[in-house]
């Protein structure tokens, strides 16, 4: 599609930007992909507007406050992908359209809030752990707050696990195949610790020995996808610097954490780090994809009884990295499990980094809807490979008084492991 | 939303709150179609969400004189939902409930923003599909397909847009709501809803849309061959269609989109070939069996050098995938692209191609071409970039030269993507001015204020549509003599037409009530006959209106051809003509379609007695209105048919038929909807009530069909089983419907057609069988359940009155040997405003009778 877009007039994304513009030939495909499509039917409200909103913004023809209410309304899911025939890189054009335009953003009090909030806490686990405990206090004066910080304290569980600290280094159980290093995760160290030592468990039984780096930290995709682009250049460069090493790969458990991570040669476009950036989102991959690369898995038991698992497609998994065929076939590789799919899985669970904080109605329906499909899908375990879906399809679930269990792939290959499942 | 400033500020008083905009946002995204080279900000967008609010903002529209562009999902190729900028857009995405869904009777109505795909998936439960399949199936919305008429891979067998919708609930531009058609594949009265279809948005707004669904085809034989040269490609073509097969699908695609689609898709495409070619049988597995052969021999016999058998359904959807993505797919290797979506008799598909490639080296621009091969409808699609100064105009030029080639090659401009503002310049390259004239005329009847839609698919827009003067009806009273004038040539026919004040014209006179009037001369075409042009491998024939069908047949037959409506009064000298006038199909309408899917073109003499030319020669088109359809069952109301352009298929190699015994109406009900929705494609199902039968036909060869009835019987667990006829007897009930022979011991009979669904034809069955009536009605009804053929003593034309108005249902009289009825209807009819608008349109000096309703 034509475009007037300046491409100096950006930095070192504007080339970027303009080249995913006129990549797109408008045809419209990507509507079906789209969840806020679906639920809005506004045309300005799917992938298709929005570029065109961007690109007119960008151009300098419409204002940025015209537009922004349709592209804060944007998931970041990224459906729309794998939808577009033209192969469009739309995150390449939202991200850091968003990491551009953030600041000139006028916003109500209660959001600018709830978004520094998020982006000061959930990379942090210790500070992430300390709000949510104070969260949880305030959970029974929630009434009382801004409509826009209610939903964030609505999100957070009752309980909160014990903390958990992880070792440098857990060595392979068996003989060893390989040695990876793990990126361990921020909101999901307080959520569900649990994952990263299902995680560490099924590569060392696999003989993996797993490096844990200490310095490591948020991997930057939150802030990224809100715009923020300094913190996240300073957090991708520190990771790059904690990563360093020789490893078969680096392992990550949190699609959205994978997916950020794949961003870094975009976020550190331009920079001396570029380069770096690249080598290392080639080498970072999903626990599902090394797994699955290994070949032959060690024998996993026989169960006691059948299991019916659904599978859900986390969006940063699916659509962000591709990553669809592996975890399936881990799965059925478990004796005893009958893998289902959720009817629409296309569609987003409506969690999508921070979505379910900034854009609730939304957030809502999708997780309503996503919650009835897995419960119709008649399995009584749902696997997905994102703490962020785990939290959202859990909590939908739970509203519609589901027994449905929820849990990561890997907590399956795990519990499998034990026996437990 | 901020304030309105504008004067849609009176608009969004009348609607909730939120649903109008003037935002730069909203006008942003809205601002082009599939086409971004044609872009335009709208005044303001509208977002209704009810019909309601649909018909308030329409309403406000016409008294405002704002003009408004409906839109459905901005798909469109040709620019046809651009805005204009000093109108607003009406987006119909949130129009999209199924409102109903009956399997039995294979019907579905939906709202105009439902999504194509979602009618198939919501009908898959049920064994069923929606037909067309346009490429953006998955998102383009039945309103936007119905204004384009769109197509698909799949139409060669099932037909476009039109032949799938049956009826629709309208708002016109002048803010009137008018219902057409209804919920049986047969209609009465001109076909105002085949009119509406290809109508571009022009006439105002489908809101509900009543879809004929059909069996989900029960295998599919899905090959991919690779050839190294086009024209190799496009010789296979022929062969298929010289070999009397008659696949669901047949495309080509030219290296360029073979590259772009394989990049998309990873389809799995010969590599190294210059042209893919997809041919695609579908049917029940006994045919299949048989046909795959008889495929395979065909193809062996071309120059292919890799052939590819879809395995499972995974490899036939890669295969397709690859097809349906190859026009976004392109997006790839260029920024920007025009589709093009001419049509060209298929037998000289191999020259055009020739040319076009001719064209795009002398262009300098590159182009790729992907085609529905067995329509003639082809694809180039121009690569360019429109940044570089000049791309635009020269790639628009290419795209020219290819249209008037085309024209040039008696085809059409489009074959599915409408007209709209890209080819608007060259819509009067297919018709004469006085074509174009009568358009306009029937826009102006929907439209008078040019206010939807406007400066599309006209020429240089509306305004300067020249208005034609017409000359008043100054011919001197009309001696009213009791025998037809007769007439040997269109221009005898225009002249006659001329002279006389009123007149209606007749064929052979085999349906006398039709042409019962007391007020007009009498005109027979009888002596204008003959067929004009057989093109046997283009699945077309022209003739005039005054052939005999059973000419046609005959002529037909020597290429083992057939007219798939299956025809009635064949042998009791029915013409061409009378036919269409009459709107009349037979039991094996129930296959392929009725006599409206079939008829491509029509030539015709209107009230000022002009020779106007409607429709093409090929069998896809979707160039300018379709009048054609307008005519069927028109009655010889509207004007005067002079030539006749239908399309026709590959005859089945034999005809079987067997019957079933019922124990009541109620359970033959239940058998015909079960054997309709069944995977076994039969040819005709019709219940003779009478005698309490059920009655098949199975287009295939004896061992097949015995195949076939076998599996339904084991399917259906229908006993008593079913008995074989012999076909060549006089009672079989085929027979006696093809002679509208029903009451032939009742001196006074009339017979009539009801269009019906299986709910009211088993309560017509009961009404007949009710002691009083016994022996003086026969009903048999055919397609299915759709058409009541009811035989009455005409005493009982009150009684017959009385039930068709607690049914809702009318009736058209075909025979009335005694002169019982006064008029050609029985039951309740209505004529509404836009019905006698299109009439005086046609017909401005009202030189025919008024419409039978
Ligand atoms: C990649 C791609 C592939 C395609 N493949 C095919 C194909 O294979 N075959 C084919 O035929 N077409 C094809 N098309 C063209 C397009 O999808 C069709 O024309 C489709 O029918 C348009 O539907 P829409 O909902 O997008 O309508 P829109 O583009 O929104 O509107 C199209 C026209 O319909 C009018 N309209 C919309 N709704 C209504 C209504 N309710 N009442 C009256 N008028 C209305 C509009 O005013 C406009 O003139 C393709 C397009 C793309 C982008």
């Amino acid at each position: 599609m034509r475009h007037e877009i300046n491409r100096e007039q950006y930095g070192a994304l504007g080339p970027v930007m303009a080249d995913a513009v006129s990549q797109c030939v408008h045809c419209g495909f990507c509507l079906s992909a789209c969840p806020t499509y679906q639920e809005l039917g506004r045309e300005p409200d799917s992938p298709r507007g929005r570029i065109i909103l961007m690109k007119e913004v960008l151009e300098g023809t419409i204002p940025l406050d015209s537009a922004a209410p349709h592209l804060d309304a944007c998931l970041g899911c990224l459906g729309c992908v794998p939808a577009c025939p033209s192969e469009v890189p739309y995150g390449d054009l939202i991200s850091p359209f968003r990491a551009l335009h953030q600041s000139k953003q006028p916003r109500s009090l209660g959001n600018r809030i709830k978004r520094t909030l998020a982006q000061l806490t959930l990379p942090f686990p210790n500070r992430f752990r300390l709000a949510a405990k104070t969260g949880k206090l305030a959970k029974p004066i929630v009434g009382l707050l801004p409509e826009a910080l209610r939903v964030m304290l609505d999100l957070l569980p009752d309980e909160l696990p014990a903390a958990q600290r992880l070792d440098a280094v857990y060595p392979a159980t068996t003989k060893q195949r390989g040695r990876v290093a793990l990126l361990a995760g921020c909101a999901q160290q307080v959520l569900a610790p649990d994952i990263n030592l299902a995680t560490i468990e099924v590569l060392n039984r696999n003989g993996i020995e797993v490096v844990v780096p200490q310095r490591q930290g948020c991997c930057g995709a939150l802030s990224w996808h809100v715009g923020n682009l300094k913190a996240a250049q300073k957090m991708a460069i520190e990771n790059i610097k904690a990563f360093a090493g020789n490893f078969d790969a680096i392992v990550t458990n949190a699609a959205g954490c994978g997916s950020g991570i794949h961003e870094y040669p975009l976020i550190l476009k331009g920079t001396e780090h570029e380069e770096a950036a690249s080598r290392f989102a080639k080498q970072t991959m999903d626990v599902s994809v090394y797994l699955a690369s290994l070949g032959e898995l060690a024998p996993i038991p026989e169960p006691t009884q059948p299991i019916t698992v659904a599978y859900h497609d986390a969006c940063h998994l699916a659509n962000a990295q591709g990553v669809r065929a592996q975890p399936r076939h881990l799965l059925k590789s478990v004796p005893g499990i009958t893998l289902v799919e959720v009817r629409d899985g296309h569609l987003c669970c409506g969690s999508a980094g921070t979505y379910n904080i900034d854009q609730p109605e939304i957030a809502a329906s999708l997780g309503q809807q996503k919650a009835d499909r897995v419960i119709e899908s008649g399995a009584s375990l749902v696997a997905m490979g994102n703490i962020g879906c785990m939290t959202q399809i859990e909590n939908h679930l739970q509203q519609k008084g589901s027994h449905v269990r929820v849990r990561h792939t890997v907590q399956i290959l795990r519990d499998a492991y034990q026996g437990k499942l | 939303m901020p304030a309105l400033t504008s004067p849609l500020h009176t608009l969004a008083a009348i609607l909730p709150p939120g649903r109008v905009s003037e935002a730069p946002s909203y006008c942003a995204a809205f601002e082009s179609d599939g086409l971004t080279a044609f872009r335009k900000r709208p005044m303001g967008v509208v977002i209704p969400e009810t019909q309601d609010e649909v018909i308030r903002t329409v309403r406000w529209c016409a008294e405002h004189n704002l003009p408004f562009v409906a839109r459905g999902s901005g798909t469109s190729l040709s620019g046809g939902s651009m805005p204009v900028s000093d109108g607003i857009v009406i987006s119909l995405n949130k129009l999209r409930a199924i409102k109903k869904l009956d399997p039995n009777n294979r019907i579905a109505v939906v709202e105009p923003g439902v999504i194509n795909l979602h009618v198939s998936q919501a009908a898959a439960p049920h064994g069923l599909y929606y037909a067309p399949d346009p490429s953006s199936q998955k998102i383009c919305t039945i309103g936007g397909n119905i204004a384009f008429n769109s197509g698909g891979a799949h139409c060669l067998k099932y037909g476009m847009t039109s032949n799938h919708v049956i009826g629709m609930k309208v708002i016109t531009a002048t803010g009137e709501i008018a219902e057409f058609g209804g919920d049986s594949v047969e209609s009465l009265g001109a076909d105002m809803t085949g009119l509406f279809v290809g109508s571009e948005g022009l006439f105002g707004i489908a809101l509900e849309i009543t879809l004929r669904l059909i069996p989900q085809p029960e295998c599919f034989h899905t090959v991919l061959i690779g050839y190294h040269a086009l024209r190799d490609a496009g010789d296979a073509v022929s062969a298929v269609i010289d070999s009397g097969l008659l696949p669901g699908a047949m495309e080509i695609m030219e290296s360029l989109a073979i590259e772009a689609a394989e990049a998309a898709t990873a389809c799995g495409y010969p590599k190294g070939a210059e042209a893919a070619l997809i041919v695609e049988l579908e049917g029940p597995r006994e045919r299949i069996e048989l046909e795959k052969q008889q495929l395979h021999d065909v193809i062996a016999g071309t120059n292919a050098f890799e052939t590819v058998v879809a395995a499972d359904d995974a490899q036939r959807g890669a295969i397709w995938a690859g097809r349906k993505s190859a026009f976004s797919a392109v997006g790839k290797l260029s920024p920007d692209f025009l589709v093009q979506d001419g049509v060209v008799p298929r037998k000289r598909l191999g020259e055009a191609l020739v040319k076009i490639q001719q064209f795009a080296l002398e262009s300098g621009l590159r182009c790729a071409n992907v085609f529905h091969a067995g329509d003639g409808n082809l694809h180039p699609l121009i690569l360019f970039d429109d940044s570089i100064p000049g791309q635009l105009e020269q790639a628009e030029a290419l795209a020219g030269r290819i249209l008037t080639l085309c024209v040039e090659m008696g085809g059409s401009i489009t074959g599915e993507h409408g007209v709209g503002i890209e080819k608007r310049e060259y819509l009067a390259q297919m018709y004469d001015p006085a074509s174009m004239n009568v358009m306009h005329r029937v826009r102006a009847a929907f439209d008078p204020k040019h206010i939807a839609n406007p400066g599309k698919m006209f020429p240089s827009g509306d305004a300067a549509a020249p208005e034609p003067t017409c000359t008043p009806n100054q011919a001197s009273s009309d001696s009213l003599s009791s025998s037809p004038i007769e007439v040997d040539s269109p221009e005898q026919l225009r002249q006659a037409i001329g002279d006389f004040k009123k007149v209606l014209c007749v064929g052979r006179q085999t349906k006398p009530p039709l042409s019962r009037v007391d007020d007009a001369v009498l005109i027979s075409t009888q002596a204008m006959s003959g067929i004009t042009e057989y093109e046997p491998s283009e699945f077309t024939f022209s003739a005039f209106a005054g052939t005999p069908l059973a000419e046609i047949r005959d002529q037909l037959e020597t290429r083992r051809q057939y007219l798939p409506f299956d025809p009635l009064l064949v042998d009791s000298g029915a013409t061409l003509g009378g036919t269409v006038a009459a709107g009349l199909s037979g039991p094996g309408r129930h296959r392929y379609g009725g006599l409206r899917d079939f008829i491509l073109g029509a030539t015709f003499v209107d009230g000022d007695a002009t020779l106007i030319k409607s429709g093409g020669r090929v069998v896809k088109n979707a160039a300018g209105f379709d009048l054609p359809k307008l005519f069927v069952g028109s009655c010889g109301r509207l004007a005067a048919l002079t030539e006749l352009t239908f399309k026709v298929f590959p005859k089945p190699v034999e005809l079987h038929s067997f019957s079933l015994a019922c124990t009541d109406h109620e359970a033959a009900m239940k058998a015909v909807a079960d054997l309709a929705r069944g995977r076994w494609e039969l040819d005709a199902i019709d219940y003779d009530a009478n005698a309490k039968l059920i009655w098949i036909r199975i287009g295939a060869t004896a061992a097949i069909a015995k195949q076939i009835v076998d599996d339904i019987q084991r399917t259906l667990s229908t006993s008593p089983p079913f008995s074989a006829a012999d076909d060549s007897l006089q009672e079989s009930p085929w027979q006696r419907l093809q002679q509208l022979d029903l009451l032939p011991a009742v001196e006074d009979s009339v017979t009539c057609k009801i269009p019906s669904s299986l709910q009211s034809a088993g309560k017509l069955a009961q009404w007949c069988e009710s002691q009083e009536y016994r022996g003086d009605a026969r009903l048999h009804v055919s397609a299915a359940g759709a058409v009541c053929w009811l035989a009455i003593r005409g005493t009982l034309l009150p009684a017959l009155e009385q039930q068709l108005s607690q049914l809702q249902r009318a009736g058209l009289v075909i025979c009335d040997p005694q002169h019982v009825t006064t008029k050609p209807v029985i039951g309740p009819t209505l004529t509404q405003p836009i019905d006698l608008a299109v009439q005086h349109a046609i017909d401005r000096v009202d030189r025919f009778p008024g419409l039978v309703f």
